[in-house]
């Protein structure tokens, strides 16, 4: 699981007061540079310094030798004058600003790409079949019962399993390559069509917690007999190759699945928190006329 | 028009420009070009590496920038489908309001309909970034995705495909 800080830092252009604008093109290379590497941009004209938030840790403009100095809420921000240096410097300049402060940077080995479902409030009806779906505690409830995406970077990059379970097309992964699971409209015909809701047993052959049992029992059978892991593997992947091709699940997910034994056990408590969570509606929607009425 | 008519104040505008960094789901030469026209425009405005990674992180600059929009600023977002936005939004807690919201989307409109509608305003390309893609609209980008595909390296992800 990645631990995503609150946010990331912030670089602002300031051509306001003081300071002479950037050249048209340099002011776009700058900006496209900064957010290819990560960061926030503000691009500040005349009074909006305000931009200066907690995440600015860096100011840069020309400031012909006269620059300023800028407090953010939390910490002076580091401004750096930088008439006649090329963009390529400006860069450099910001880079090292940052010191040490987290960023995910895209394109580097240990970023992290934001995958993860978003639900459509609009459609979402709360009936908790992602919740019991996802093997990954990605999915959580909120204090009223409703569903909410709890642990965004606990979900598998490229995986859009969970919304072909849900009945209500209300699951987005807006960096999906098709729609309505990129964030398109839902038509009538995504709605009707039965293969936007994945009967994962149907296509295991029957109830799928009955026959990840009797895989695992197989499976002991053949370690015994056999002790070999390639051909349980391939087996494994053989089994899942038509859930992969029916929901569009990366091979490399279904690879990384653990162990039928702990998908029964993370199943069953996913099952328990979503049966929990619909309990808490129903509770909450027998109390809610009973506490509104006059008499009660 | 007479002097004794008041005309209302214009709104504030605030621009937020998403370069969807981690993904090529946006066409690399749309976003570059919008990205052109609003630093060319002279205008302050807001630029983020990715809205999702924002909206996973629960961002409290988000729910700003919502308030903001509620409390009578026009708030024009150049990005993805409406739809997604909205809901990146309200995952990070800041759900926006059904006023004062204009998104431009990015992966179906050319450059100059998205820069019309944050520069100027112009309220059809706004209704043009929620509207689905037509029949023909989507087979293109079927056919160009399939062209792209076959110059690809083989096992490419979808979401990795430009």
């Amino acid at each position: 699981m990645t631990t995503l800080a609150p946010r990331q830092p912030r670089v602002v252009l300031y051509e306001g007061s003081g300071a002479e604008p950037f050249a048209g093109a340099e002011r776009a290379e700058l900006v496209a540079a900064f957010l290819d590497r990560g960061y926030s941009v503000t691009l500040a004209h005349e009074g909006a310094a305000a931009a200066a938030d907690e995440a600015t840790f860096v100011v840069v403009g020309r400031f012909a030798g006269q620059a300023p100095l800028v407090t953010a809420a939390e910490a002076t921000v580091a401004v750096h004058d930088c008439s006649g240096r090329t963009p390529a410097e400006v860069i450099g300049l910001v880079d090292g600003a940052r010191g040490n402060r987290p960023l995910n940077a895209p394109g580097t080995g240990d970023s992290w790409k934001p995958w993860f479902p978003v639900i459509d409030p609009v459609r979402c009806t709360n009936c908790m079949q992602c919740l019991s779906f996802c093997l990954f505690d990605v999915y959580g409830v909120d204090a009223d019962h409703r569903l909410r995406v709890e642990n965004p970077s606990n979900c598998k990059v490229n995986c859009p399993a969970c919304s072909r379970v849900c009945p209500e097309v209300a699951i987005m992964f807006p960096k999906y390559h098709a729609g309505p699971i990129d964030g398109a409209p839902v038509s009538q015909t995504d709605v009707g069509r039965e293969k936007m809701k994945v009967d994962i047993s149907a296509l295991l052959g029957g109830d799928i917690y009955a026959r990840l049992k009797e895989r695992s029992a197989e499976a002991k059978n053949r370690f015994s007999r056999e002790r070999s892991a390639d051909q349980a593997l391939a087996e494994r992947r053989r089994c899942l190759t038509k859930l992969a091709d029916a929901a569009a699940i990366p091979r490399e997910v279904l690879d990384a699945l653990p162990s039928p034994e702990e998908i029964l056990r993370k199943s069953a408590e996913a099952a328990k928190r979503a049966a929990a969570a619909l309990a808490g509606q129903a509770a909450a929607e027998a109390i809610g006329p009973a506490a509104s009425s006059p008499s009660a | 028009m007479t002097g004794s008519e008041a005309q209302p104040p214009e709104p504030t505008v605030r621009m937020l420009y998403c370069r969807c960094a981690f993904a090529q789901v946006v066409p690399a030469d749309v976003k570059s070009a919008v990205l052109d026209g609003l630093a060319a425009a002279g205008r302050g405005f807001e630029g983020v590496a990715d809205l999702c990674d924002m909206a996973a992180r629960r961002d409290p600059h988000l729910a700003d920038l919502a308030r903001l929009a509620k409390e009578g600023t026009t708030l024009r977002i150049a990005a993805c489908w409406p739809r997604a936005v909205r809901g990146l939004f309200h995952l990070a807690d800041s759900p926006l309001g059904e006023t004062g919201v204009e998104i431009l989307n990015m992966r179906t409109l050319p450059a100059e309909r998205v820069l019309a509608g944050m520069l100027d305003g112009d309220t059809s390309a706004v209704a043009e970034s929620a509207a689905a893609r037509d029949d023909a609209t989507a087979e293109q980008a079927a056919a160009s995705r399939i062209a792209t595909l076959g110059k690809l390296p083989p096992n490419t992800p979808l979401g990795e495909t430009p």
